[in-house]
């Protein structure tokens, strides 16, 4: 991605390098590296360092993540609701350059659009923790250790998705106040100056400017300023080109709030279930695995809805000149190959994560077993973890006892 | 300009930025060395050892080139624009080449069957040669320059790329590597594959001699202007000097089995021969074939001082950590390779 700026939007990449550049190098210097020094330790150090260092090598990838977080959205925070810049040249070779980097750095929108990211990262996270160990779970495989990472991550998800009620809304708030066209298009609101309504699900015609669905009258209005007849500056009060395409934003917009409130009521649903004891029966039933896809999507929602707004750096004239100038000849091999590319790769990630002669002993390989340099056979404490008695054909149908827990 | 220590901030970018590729083209060097040879062992033992001797490192190496793109991306984001939209084919087939790499080495030995692994061994091999190969293409074209024109775009196709020059310079990376991660692999296997790699670095390195004496006589031939630099301040003489002192050492070093000085020295050779790169350019960091006054210099190409002046702050405070906990890694995984639970 920091490489498809250069290659796909060279235009732009020179007009904010200076600044977008900036956030990107020090994402570079403090997150990726740290992030990617200590996975080593934490995937491959278990038996070379003590737990305490191995702890440590987690915690820095993780911080590692955190950081590459921060770094990022205050650079798409700073495209959204641009602050401490000023204008230099004129022309093609116009210039933002930087007045003041924490104002930069904390943007109108970083710190709102930052919480809503990172803990929209730890819903989709915990979501893939939940449907890995339900589904070994489901296998009977690895069960102790699923049955503590599903309540650790079902705890994490059920918190998280709550949180995400509190930062979207105040994220929102953001938006009304900063880019009041984008806040407009996520509802469909047209009328320069009235209440507007909140729409659970439905269709903007823009050539009507009507809007067909099921909506809360004044629901908008509710949200922002707690008085259902409180007017909402709407579409029809920008010039058209500042306009955002609006249905695809309502669309989005509404994809995200939808699975973002199934997610919770997965979550909760499943907390409930684990309190009562019944969740065994539930994780057959299929329930809680459809968590799995929804997650991913819940994130491209988002992101898609933040990205669809008014062009960013709203306002500035000249950027409309460089998108023209943006050149489009080779734009299209590297979307089709990213996606495809990412599209293919997927189905063959499946929760596999121990080699097959290690989790199936009955079934080796190879003529002898793994062994180390000192003669001797692989980990005592995984080989523990698999019971002996394990079918060697368990068939995706198998059925054996649920574990009541 | 402001200047710190004396040398202008755009100088200290141009040093930051040249770090940190030339940390990238050492470290990274050696796994995709690792990769190219990997074909060369035929049991699966010695590949897996191969594979898990890059293990713990290779995603900490990789990350170099993505902070190089960022410094490269805040202190000269002119070069970085007009570069990198130049190159477009090559960096999307060397992205995709550094995706097929990473997802080979991780789904290689999460199953048994032999078809996977075969599979994802050759992805692997086929996609760090690319990667080498891409790099070193796209390093050729940058020595010999680019048709830049006054709006500071490309004005070429990417088949201009495909010169004798900057292929050569492709494959002379490529051996470089290649021999930089057979060495590397000496130091870190023992048994079967390290006797394997007692032949196979002999050969790389009769390669990469042969390949770097062809290509040093092609740069006085193709690239004179390489040259001019280097006549009108003659000291800097001594790093071509000292890369052909220690590509002639290296032979000598592996046949007394003095694995970790020969390793120094084929970092070292990958290191200078960047220097000699960017000493032949400075300050020009993009030359224009179309006219020289069209040229992307560190001054005319660079970011403001002020945004200069904060990376480099941001640069002096991150870059010994990242240094600092590479290195503590590296000491963490010293040693020959062991295979254990949690292998690749």
């Amino acid at each position: 991605m920091e490489f498809e700026f250069g290659t796909n939007w060279a235009t732009y990449s020179r007009y904010v390098g200076d600044i977008f550049g900036s956030a990107l190098a020090a994402e570079g210097i403090f997150a990726f590296a740290l992030e990617s020094g200590f996975l080593g330790i934490l995937l491959f150090g278990w038996h070379r360092v003590s737990p305490r260092v191995h702890f440590f090598a987690t915690v820095m990838v993780a911080l590692g993540s955190l950081f590459s977080a921060v770094w990022i959205v205050v650079a798409n925070s700073w495209q959204q609701m641009p602050a401490g810049f000023h204008l230099v040249g004129s022309g093609l070779t116009v210039r933002t350059e930087v007045t003041d980097f924490w104002a930069m750095v904390f943007n109108p929108s970083s710190v709102d659009r930052l919480s809503h990211a990172v803990i929209g990262s730890f819903l989709a996270g915990s979501f893939l923790v939940l449907s890995v160990s339900a589904w070994y779970l489901l296998k009977g495989r690895f069960v102790e250790s699923s049955k503590a990472a599903f309540k650790i991550a079902l705890a994490v998800a059920t918190v998280s998705g709550l949180g995400q009620l509190f930062t979207g809304h105040h994220s929102a708030n953001g938006v009304a106040v900063n880019q009041p066209a984008k806040l407009a298009a996520f509802e469909g609101h047209y009328a320069a100056a009235a209440p507007a309504e909140m729409y659970l699900f439905g269709w903007v015609d823009t050539k009507t400017q009507h809007v067909t669905g099921l909506g809360i009258p004044g629901g908008l209005s509710f949200l922002l300023h707690q008085d259902f007849k409180a007017p909402v500056r709407g579409l029809n009060s920008f010039r058209p080109e500042d306009r955002p395409p609006v249905n695809f934003v309502f669309q989005t917009y509404h994809l995200m709030v939808a699975i973002g409130m199934t997610l919770i009521a997965l979550t909760l649903l499943a907390c409930w279930l684990l309190w009562r004891g019944r969740l065994a029966v539930a994780l057959a039933a299929g329930r809680v695995r459809g968590g799995r896809a929804a997650a991913p999507n819940w994130q491209s929602g988002g992101l898609v809805l933040g990205r669809s707004g008014p062009p960013a750096l709203g306002g500035v004239r000249a950027a409309a000149h460089l998108a023209r100038a943006v050149q489009d000849r080779n734009g299209g091999p590297g979307l089709v190959s990213a996606d495809s590319l990412h599209a293919g790769v997927r189905p063959a990630f499946r929760p596999v994560s121990v080699p097959a002669e290690q989790e199936n002993p009955a079934r080796p390989h190879r003529r002898s077993p793994a062994r180390g340099r000192r003669g001797r056979a692989p980990l005592a404490r995984f080989q523990a973890q698999q019971p002996r008695h394990f079918p060697r054909h368990a068939g995706r149908f198998a059925r054996r006892a649920q574990p009541r827990f | 300009m402001t200047t710190f220590l004396g040398l202008d901030l755009a100088v200290w970018w141009f040093l930051v930025v040249g770090a940190v590729f030339t940390g990238y083209a050492v470290l990274d060097g050696f796994d995709l060395g690792a990769g190219a040879i990997h074909l060369f062992f035929r049991k699966e033992e010695s590949r897996r050892v191969a594979l898990n001797a890059i293990g713990p490192v290779w995603d900490g190496n990789e990350v170099w080139l993505v902070i190089g793109g960022g410094t490269l991306f805040a202190g000269f984001p002119v070069v970085y624009g007009t570069v990198f939209s130049a190159f477009y084919i090559p960096f999307m087939l060397f992205l995709v080449a550094l995706i097929f790499r990473a997802i080979s080495i991780k789904f290689r030995s999460k199953e048994p069957m032999p078809w996977w692994r075969k599979m994802w061994d050759w992805s692997y091999s086929v996609a760090s040669i690319v990667v080498a190969l891409s790099l070193g293409v796209v390093l050729g074209n940058i020595i010999q320059g680019l048709p830049i024109g006054a709006d500071r775009e490309f004005h070429g196709t990417w088949l201009s790329f495909l010169n004798p020059y900057a292929l050569l310079v492709g494959l002379t990376t490529v051996a470089l590597s290649a021999q930089h991660g057979a060495v590397y692999l000496l130091l870190k296997t023992e048994n079967r594959i390290f006797t394997r790699l007692t032949l196979i670095v002999r050969q790389t390195l009769r390669v990469f001699v042969g390949l770097y004496l062809l290509l040093s006589a092609a740069t006085l031939w193709y690239v004179p202007h390489m040259l001019r630099v280097f006549l009108a301040e003659p000291w800097l003489f001594a790093v071509p000097l000292l890369t052909l002192g220690l590509v002639l050492s290296i032979g000598r070093l592996i046949k007394r089995r003095r694995y970790f000085p020969a390793f120094i020295c084929s970092g070292s050779i990958a290191a200078l021969l960047l220097l000699t790169v960017a000493a032949g350019l400075f300050p020009v960091l993009v030359r224009s074939t179309l006219n020289p006054a069209w040229n992307l210099t560190i001054y005319n190409a660079s970011s403001s001082p002020k945004s200069l002046g904060i990376m480099l702050i941001i640069a002096a405070i991150g870059v010994p950590l990242v240094a600092t906990y590479t290195g503590f890694v590296f000491w963490v995984f010293r040693g020959k390779v062991r295979l254990d639970a949690a292998s690749y």
